[in-house]
């Protein structure tokens, strides 16, 4: 039975019935409909007091200015759309049929309602085909290109997009320099136009993303991805803004330590928990375990990974539930629990082979190969570590590891092997990457 | 009827003015008694008299949705948006294109069951009306801008969505994002300080801020009242000024009795505007 509010408002001045005064208030507690109703009331009643509540009634009130135009341009808008999409829908099935159509050079499909299908389209295939996605956006560009006859903004509007995402799928394809360049050509479009601030955002999360790739430009993305983080965040982007955040978490990692990225990833896991972005929030679990592993802080690191291994059990990432599981026998090793962590580690390794992913098995090894020394287990270490696979980018990373693990085969050979040359070597060819040209030197 | 006491005789001779000037059918006394005992079902036209008849005699600002069991859905015809409305019990009670009742769509509203803030003629509409205001409100109270420049602000902001709307994901919030960064560059180039916003450095949720977020609050409620009748209006105004009964009554042209009722309905009403307005929250 729910209490009108005139009731709540009585028993709450008055209080002159005890029992029903609990027995509303025991309703409250549980019903939500009339807390709810409550509460607004309680607001009302505060804000109805002063005058300005009062005096603004006729902002809402008449007719709303500019309501035709808008809903002109909107009808506009919504017919070359519709229009555009009807044209198009054939042509979207597959690759090749795009491709044989050559719209960019059919007058028909000149108009402003393609160029935005296009670019929609474009961004919605990114992710599982991004082939065909650069070919849609390669299409919405030439096209805008066109459109000299639109109005200067308008156009602007549509290029700017377009040449976003171009570079969209130009990066997920691995053409990062033309990605770049793309996102020169639309930076400065994107500024001229109101409200240029948000679509300028994009193109610095984007960038980001591209630069990060190079290992001297990490400072580079980190600031991009600050700087994309706050316009993100005062449009109400939440998605994008978790975007920017993992982006800058990852920055953060190598730049500002462990201590820093920690606590980015909380960002990132409260703002996916929100979103409901459970592969995101997976990640960040995962990620933020290696950071608070690195700080000593091993039972909070363990609870992450078990975090970060539930989410991706539920999902079905097999890739993802092998990494996990691999830092989580790692961490049993850390916390001195050798045998234990050298036996998941075995496993993980195995996993890990089995799915293809080479470089992390070779890093597994070396884990598994350094709990074994240190138990005084050396059977099977040398014939493993042999069987390690490396492969980098540059020619130069590639050389010098190669020698770090012949340094490894080397100790091994002779019996002279540490765990501590094994960790070493590990954390040496994780490095890497990022500084390709530095020779492994082992302690003395 | 009841809560506004008013008998068949009141509402048909209202109805008898309003459908002249409406243009549409006026309705019988016996017609109304046996739409009131359910021993009929409605037209369309008979649907829109009513709930003009009764705002005009209670001073309220009713919707179809209030008074008779409706549910609307949109039915898209060649290109254009129309609405059909199905009542509960299946049967299809169509919207004339070209009638007296076309002239009181925008009198009225009734919003579409699942519907996002997207493109859609009326959801568009819907959302310029009620949130274009309400941010009109924020670039004058917060900011200071002139209603004028608030208002081209507004308009301005509310175009650039309609170029954005592909990729914005949420329009309320873009939208309340943009005016705000306008209001901010316009206080820039006339060298005027940029007044404290609500922290956002330490919350994640920027929904919670526009939740305590006063202005928005004050603002919200003035679009609440600028939804009820004049007479509600005015009831709760000489409520909230502190006026008692019988002053109320006399203001009213009313009986103190009466006053307490209305009082009652009249915030009643409120939360029903303002649950429906969702101008703050999802």
């Amino acid at each position: 039975m729910h209490y009108s509010p005139d009731e709540v408002t009585k028993l709450r001045k008055t209080r002159a019935d005890a029992d029903r005064y609990a027995q509303m208030e025991a309703h409250l507690k549980e019903c939500a409909e009339c807390r709810d109703t409550m509460s607004v009331l309680d607001e009302m009643d505060v804000v109805l007091l002063g005058a300005e509540v009062w005096e603004d009634v006729p902002i809402f009130q008449g007719r709303a200015p500019g309501i035709r135009e808008l809903l002109t341009e909107r009808a506009k808008i919504e017919q070359q759309n519709e229009a555009a999409f009807r044209r198009l829908k054939p042509y979207l099935k597959v690759p090749g049929a795009f491709e044989d159509a050559q719209i960019e050079k059919d007058a028909r499909f000149h108009d402003p309602g393609v160029v935005r299908m296009l670019t929609s389209q474009a961004a919605d295939r990114l992710e599982k085909t991004p082939k065909f996605s650069l070919q849609i956006a390669n299409a919405a560009c030439a096209i805008a290109r066109k459109l000299t006859e639109e109005p200067p903004r308008s156009q602007q509007q549509l290029l700017g997009c377009a040449l976003r995402e171009q570079a969209n799928a130009l990066r997920l394809l691995g053409s990062f320099r033309e990605a770049i360049a793309a996102l020169d050509e639309a930076e400065p479009i994107l500024r001229a136009l109101p409200e240029g601030a948000f679509d300028l955002a994009i193109v610095d999360y984007i960038r980001g993303s591209v630069v990060i790739q190079f290992p001297d430009r990490v400072d580079e993305a980190l600031q991009l991805a600050r700087r994309a983080i706050p316009i993100f965040r005062q449009f109400g982007d939440e998605h994008r803004e978790l975007s920017a955040r993992l982006l800058e978490a990852i920055t953060v990692e190598t730049l500002e330590g462990p201590a820093a990225a920690a606590q980015v990833y909380e960002h990132v896991i409260s703002l996916s928990a929100r979103l409901n972005q459970k592969e995101i929030a997976a990640h960040a679990y995962h990620n933020a375990a290696g950071q608070y592993a690195e700080l000593g802080q091993l039972d909070k690191a363990q609870w992450y990974y078990a975090e970060a291994l539930g989410r991706r059990d539920v999902l079905g990432n097999a890739v993802g539930k092998a990494n996990t599981e691999w830092q989580l026998a790692r961490l049993l090793v850390l916390r001195g629990e050798l045998e234990e962590g050298a036996k998941c580690l075995s496993v993980s390794r195995r996993n890990l082979l089995e799915m293809g992913l080479r470089e992390e098995h070779g890093l597994a090894t070396l884990d598994w190969a350094g709990a074994r020394l240190a138990l005084g287990w050396p059977d099977g270490v040398a014939a493993a570590c042999r069987e390690i696979v490396v492969h980098y980018e540059s020619e130069g990373a590639d050389r010098n590891a190669r020698m770090a693990l012949a340094c490894v085969h080397e100790a091994l050979r002779q019996g002279t092997a540490t765990p501590k040359l094994l960790r070493d070597v590990r954390n040496y060819l994780t490095q890497l990457p990022r500084n390709p040209s530095v020779a492994f030197q082992p302690a003395s | 009827m009841k809560t506004f006491q008013l008998r068949l005789t009141d509402i048909v001779r209202a109805g008898r003015t309003l459908s002249a000037q409406l243009g549409v059918h006026a309705i019988s006394r016996n017609n109304l008694a046996r739409l009131v005992h359910g021993r009929a079902q409605p037209k369309q036209e008979t649907i829109l008299l009513l709930v003009a008849v009764f705002n005009h005699l209670t001073g309220q600002r009713f919707r179809a949705g209030e008074l008779f069991p409706l549910e609307p859905v949109a039915v898209t015809g060649a290109g254009q948006s129309r609405h059909a409305f199905e009542r509960v019990d299946g049967s299809n009670v169509k919207v004339p294109i070209s009638s007296g009742a076309d002239r009181l769509a925008h009198a009225w509203r009734v919003r579409v069951p699942g519907e996002t803030e997207g493109i859609g003629e009326d959801a568009f509409e819907t959302l310029y009306v009620e949130y274009g205001a309400l941010l009109r409100g924020v670039a004058m109270r917060r900011y200071g801008v002139p209603p004028d420049q608030a208002e081209e602000m507004v308009q301005d902001c509310f175009m650039s969505y309609l170029q954005r709307y592909t990729y914005v994901r949420d329009a309320r919030a873009w939208l309340y994002g943009a005016v705000r960064h306008r209001c901010i560059d316009y206080l820039r180039v006339r060298g005027r300080e940029i007044p404290l916003e609500p922290e956002h450095d330490a919350a994640i949720d920027e929904r919670a801020e526009l939740r305590r977020d006063g202005i928005i609050r004050q603002l919200t409620f003035s679009a609440v009242l600028a939804r009820l009748g004049d007479k509600c209006r005015e009831t709760l105004h000489g409520l909230y000024r502190g006026e008692n009964q019988k002053v109320l009554a006399k203001k009213l042209s009313t009986t103190p009795g009466y006053v307490d009722q209305l009082i009652s309905t009249c915030r009643r009403l409120a939360v029903d505007v303002f649950r429906s307005l969702k101008l703050r929250d999802k």
